[in-house]
């Protein structure tokens, strides 16, 4: 029998050996492969969700829009969230704080009219002098 | 393939490979994760077809510095030494301390149908770890990882000629080995 022969038969052997591995070094295998993939980048890993799979636009180099840089795609659909969510935000404060200017007003001339005695209000210039100061 | 594709496809083999050179299961264990860990962590984004010579390097490498590092320890406790200092030699021939082959005389008594499939590979694992260190490297990678004679030279760091000396001699030395304990193959 020639070399190639022999080493044929002796690989055929340990293959049908480890397809038999104990279940306990098979379970510690699949533990120890898990622990190993979770280290790939999510950039790496395929989404599974039907949704995205529906919409696969696929790359010319085999990937695509979200497989296997399906997290750039995510990132960037919460980026332009979180973006117009600031605009809306930054509109409603400033449409908010342009109403303040005359609530603020009012609020002056309220205390000012609770610390001004009722005979103030009868003096001559008083009038416009409240005029000039609003 | 998939990267979990390729590494379910070749853990097995991987964890006999490291399991033959260190022969502590915990140890083998920790040398596949490693290996695997290396694999996912530089080289997830490597085609396919370039995984197997990469993994099997990553292994090699990962095999070797489990020695360098019993080696320091081994340094610093004499006692270890002395178990461990047999492990990395290649030069020594394992058919000189070989037991002689009867299969001839005493076939009837160890025929090849009376072992059952796992004392066969029992066995052929036991004559695989008796090999010399750079001739099961050779073996293993050349027929079973089904490296072609360049690529297990590359992973092996050493010439084709050499690679085919030791699988030669590999294959010699498990024939004898196996036949010595009444199996032929």
């Amino acid at each position: 029998m020639n070399e190639f022969d022999m080493a044929q038969r002796i690989i055929r052997q340990l293959d049908e050996g480890i397809s038999q591995l104990g279940p306990e070094q098979a379970g510690r295998l699949y533990a120890l492969r898990q622990k190993a993939l979770a280290q790939v980048p999510m950039a790496q890993q395929p989404l599974r969700f039907d949704v995205l799979a529906s919409a696969h636009v696929h790359h010319p180099h085999g990937r695509s829009a979200f497989h296997p840089r399906g997290h750039q795609g995510t990132a960037f659909l919460r980026m332009m969230g979180v973006t117009l969510l600031m605009a809306l935000t930054i509109y409603m404060l400033g449409d908010w704080s342009g109403d303040s200017d005359d609530d603020n007003g009012q609020l002056d001339a309220k205390l000012l009219s609770s610390e001004i005695s009722p005979q103030t209000f009868a003096q001559k210039d008083f009038g416009a002098w409240l005029q000039e100061t609003r | 393939m998939e990267l979990s594709d390729f590494l379910a496809s070749v853990e097995r083999r991987a964890l006999k490979h490291a399991l033959y050179a260190v022969r502590d299961e915990a140890a083998a264990l920790d040398i596949v994760q490693e290996a695997m860990l290396k694999l996912t962590e530089k080289y997830h984004a490597q085609p396919p077809g370039e995984l197997p010579p990469l993994f099997q390097r990553i292994l090699q490498n990962t095999i070797h510095d489990h020695f360098r590092r019993s080696k320091i320890r081994a340094w610093w406790t004499p006692l270890a030494s002395m178990f461990q200092s047999q492990d990395e030699s290649d030069d020594y021939d394992i058919l000189e301390s070989a037991p002689p082959d009867n299969s001839g005389s005493n076939a009837s008594e160890t025929p090849y149908n009376t072992l059952n499939q796992k004392q066969i590979f029992s066995e052929i694992e036991k004559a695989l770890e008796k090999l010399p260190a750079r001739q099961r490297e050779a073996f293993l990678l050349r027929y079973w990882e089904e490296m072609d004679v360049a690529e297990t030279a590359a992973i092996m760091g050493c010439s084709q000629g050499s690679v085919k000396t030791h699988c030669s001699r590999a294959v010699h030395s498990l024939s004898v080995l196996l036949a010595a304990r009444g199996i032929t193959l």
